[in-house]
């Protein structure tokens, strides 16, 4: 490979050092607590861990059994959306991403209504098996668009030669292969998601490891405790992560390098067929059902004054937390990113650390907020004890999701800027304002908005950290929803769902401009 | 839409939450403000709180907590601050926390002249916290599969063979429940209590999340009786679930009644308006409230005309506690026997 004449574009051991720079930029904030809860006796840690250990298993089984049930699920339907073109493809798509853009406590709602539904008295919509259904609405979205992005890296050529050589289901079976291991990897992410948020499993009456860490925190206020289950869930997680990297191989890294020349559905009678009455039934089991436990409550017994004043107080702390968990978020994916480059080691190396901050509890982040905030002067309530803490803590969590796409947009740009300008015959700058700005900040934007959804949608941070008087609307609806009437909280519910649709909207709609974007 | 208009506006928004995040990290102590954390349901809380901003214009910082950590979350939360306190007032849904923010030194005395004809027994000699409108803790069953004559009467019915797997209760470790279990250790002495505790369990009794949780089991009829509070019994019976309900052992030891509390954090930011808070939380206007409200909380003051779906306080047999030494009870038993029989058996 030739070099360039840029510094910031060849390898060396600056990205190793700013790699490690964010790595523990993202674990600081926890760092003091964990130190303190390492301190700790081992046989005093022992005995508080009785009644810890099974719940860690119970939630480890009941997540991995869901996104085990995800993967299955989501693989094919990734694999139908990425193969072939049928009716409502599209839509479909959008239906199956909304679960996750959605605090899975709206879902755990909506799941309690319709077991008072006396007609679905038959169904299983209580404890576990509704806590697993859950966790497959929550992970399907990661595996389906994981497996798609991966499916992206097949190029028309090699589709159409095992469609010659072996006919549409060979070929499909073998782009189901081929998307497995970085699924398989999604589908993890998905089943940790769960592991580290307390509203599921707390609004469907189950007692899971995360919310024993509410308890230890909340009720015992014992931080160290908390810190000590928290990092036991880490290092579980983590385990689980290796073990599922080690297995997924090197292919996971494609998530990270689009192909050029992308693979283009096609109309096939029969596959096309399936695909639409597969991405159907998913979306009736997965989105649609959960949704009318919603949707039937909210309209047969409409509060609007209740919903209004709740929104008003709620939104624009909402908007806050969002929007600046997103910036911190972005910033520090783009950095890593930039660090990651092109090269093989830093991106190896970027990404093991990546999926280790995200199989890192949020609350741990916020606990580690809490009890700093508890020992600092007065003039660090800024950073502790305000609402830019909730920005923080959400940001240092949630950086993967960008820098996933930083590292994409990266992947897709020339080897060397300055050659690619010279080529051109622009100058460098030019280059950077005329191409390289306006593709990434598509990259930048959907970023932006993904991780602002995913930060809205958490509750375990908020709930921890958030100053008087600056509940976000997720918080609100978990603060209500064991007391306040039932059409209340699904209304409060049922609102939000429609303005994570729009901004899901949004968000697809910038995606398809970037991608038919041309330099000018 | 042009992408260099997305990009700008993609800029304008991270400017804008800079801007907003900057003017709210500034210094707010002198603000016409207090804050407030309560353990009272947030849907009950917050109509009395607006109440109040619409009265003097201070506007109400309130912290509610979730269900699950009610009560013991704030608690905590408020001796963790004790230093540097964030609080101006907690509004406490009972009154054994409030005891123990005195213990720990995190409150302060205040005798509010808002608080005159409130009856003295449910408040601390010494002003550091003052009770007004009551709940009670009561047994409800699931009316469609009940009949009134076969109802549960007494607390220790829920230990009873004939609800054998089908009584619960929310987890003692928290809220009023925990309280409860604090008073039962009171009234039926340490052998007593543990007794019940064991024979909950033998029964095949149930430990739910929270007293909501027992509602809603009682009226789907996943369980036939439990125990929960009247104020979420209230709204169980305004939705029109199928819940009959009981003040228990009328006949016995009483029904244990929960006051409201308000306490005064010592060195409270907002020590002024604070003062206001509690002056408004213990005059008549909000005991009637609260009696109005789906809350249907029993006034403790006589005279004020009390929820219709209870009776007044006179005509009920309360259980005989000492609320200060509750306090030290549920310390105890937290780290004792309570702690160890929830965690065998949820």
């Amino acid at each position: 490979m030739s070099l360039s004449p840029l510094i910031l574009e060849r390898p060396g051991r600056w990205r190793l050092f700013g790699l490690v720079c964010i790595v523990i930029i993202s674990f600081l904030p926890a760092l003091p607590l964990v130190l303190a809860a390492t301190g700790q006796a081992p046989t005093d840690l022992f005995s508080k861990f009785q009644g810890f250990l099974p719940l860690l298993l119970k939630s480890l089984v009941l997540s991995l059994s869901g996104a085990a049930m995800a993967l299955c699920l989501g693989l094919f339907a990734g694999v139908f959306y990425s193969l072939y073109e049928f009716p409502g493809r599209k839509l479909f798509m959008f239906l199956f991403l909304l679960p996750i853009m959605v605090p899975p406590l709206l879902w755990s709602v909506g799941i309690n209504n319709l077991a008072t539904v006396p007609a679905l008295g038959y169904l299983p919509l209580h404890g576990p098996p509704a806590f697993i259904l859950v966790t497959v609405m929550v992970t399907f979205p990661l595996v389906t668009a994981s497996t798609v992005a991966i499916c992206s890296g097949l190029t028309s050529s090699q589709c159409d030669a095992a469609r010659m050589a072996s006919g549409e289901g060979r070929l499909f079976m073998l782009a189901t292969r081929f998307s497995l291991p970085p699924a398989a990897v999604a589908s993890c992410l998905g089943g940790f998601l769960m592991l580290s948020s307390p509203g599921p499993a707390m609004g469907l009456g189950i007692k899971t490891a995360v919310s024993e860490i509410l308890v230890s925190f909340s009720a015992l206020y014992d931080m160290r405790l908390a810190a000590a289950q928290c990092l036991l869930l880490s290092v579980s997680t983590l385990f689980i992560a290796i073990l599922v990297l080690a297995a997924a191989g090197t292919r996971s890294m494609e998530l990270l390098s689009p192909s050029s020349r992308a693979v283009e559905p096609v109309f096939h009678k029969r596959m096309s067929f399936l695909a639409t009455l597969y991405s159907g039934t998913c979306c009736l089991l997965l989105v649609v059902f959960p949704a009318c436990g919603l949707l039937i409550p909210a309209i047969a017994w409409p509060d609007v004054p209740a919903m209004v004043g709740t929104l008003s107080r709620t939104l624009p702390y909402t908007l806050f937390y969002a929007a600046g968990s997103a910036a911190v978020a972005t910033v520090l994916g783009f950095t890593m990113a930039f660090f990651m480059g092109r090269f093989p080691a830093a991106r190896f190396l970027g990404t093991v650390s990546l999926l280790l901050i995200f199989s890192m509890p949020a609350s741990l982040t916020a606990l580690g907020f809490v009890y700093a905030g508890a020992r600092s002067p007065a003039w660090t309530d800024f950073m502790f004890r305000s609402p830019l803490a909730v920005c923080l803590a959400q940001g240092v969590h949630l950086f993967p999701v960008p820098a996933v796409l930083a590292a994409r947009f990266f992947g897709s740009m020339p080897q060397s800027w300055p050659f690619a300008a010279e080529l051109q015959g622009i100058s460098l700058g030019r280059f950077a304002m005329r191409i390289l700005a306006p593709l990434a900040s598509v990259f930048v934007l959907t970023g932006f908005v993904l991780t602002l959804l995913l930060s809205a949608a958490d509750t375990g941070t908020v709930l921890l950290i958030h100053p008087p008087g600056a509940q976000n609307l997720p918080l609100a609806i978990f603060t209500i929803m064991a007391n306040a009437p039932e059409n209340q909280v699904a209304q409060l519910c049922l609102l939000y769902l429609v303005l994570a649709s729009v901004l899901l909207l949004l968000v697809s709609a910038v995606w398809n401009k970037g991608k038919s974007w041309k330099p000018a | 839409m042009d992408i260099y208009k997305i990009a700008r506006a993609c800029m304008l928004m991270a400017c804008m939450s800079l801007f907003f995040c900057l003017a709210s990290c500034g210094r707010q102590e002198q603000k016409q403000e207090v804050v407030v954390y309560t353990s009272v349901d947030d849907i009950f809380a917050r109509p009395v709180a607006a109440r109040f901003e619409k009265l003097t214009g201070i506007r109400v910082k309130l912290v509610t907590d979730t269900e699950e950590t009610k009560s013991t979350g704030l608690l905590n939360r408020l001796i963790a601050e004790k230093d540097r306190p964030v609080a101006d007032v907690f509004w406490s849904g009972d009154p054994v926390r409030a005891a123990i923010l005195k213990e720990k030194g995190v409150s302060a005395p205040y005798r509010s002249p808002a608080g005159k004809g409130l009856p003295d027994k449910f408040s601390d000699p010494q002003g550091y916290w003052t009770s007004f409108s009551t709940r009670a803790r009561m047994l409800i069953y699931n009316s469609e599969k009940i009949p009134p004559e076969k109802r549960p009467l007494s607390v220790l019915d829920l230990a009873d063979e004939r609800f054998k797997g089908m009584a619960c209760m929310a987890n003692p470790l928290f809220g009023t429940t925990s309280m409860h279990a604090a008073a039962l250790f009171q009234v039926l002495g340490r052998q007593g209590a543990e007794r019940f505790f064991q024979d909950f369990s033998a029964n095949g009794g149930r430990l739910l999340a929270s007293n909501g949780d027992v509602k809603n089991s009682v009226a789907k009829g996943t369980c036939l009786i439990g125990l929960t509070d009247s104020d979420d019994v209230s709204v169980a019976v305004s939705q029109g679930k199928a819940l009959g309900f009981v003040f228990p052992d009328q006949n016995g030891m009483g029904t244990l009644l929960i006051p409201n509390c308000a306490v005064l954090i010592r060195g409270a930011p907002h020590h002024e308006q604070a003062k206001k808070f509690i002056d408004y939380l213990l005059g008549p206007e909000t005991e009637k409230m609260l009696a109005e409200s789906s809350a249907a909380q029993i006034p403790l003051r006589p005279g004020i005309k009390g929820p219709a779906l209870f009776p007044p306080i006179e005509k009920i047999r309360t259980m005989d506690v000492n609320y200060p030494e509750l306090a030290h009870t549920l310390e105890e038993i937290m780290n004792g026997f309570l702690k160890e029989w929830t965690d065998r058996n949820s």
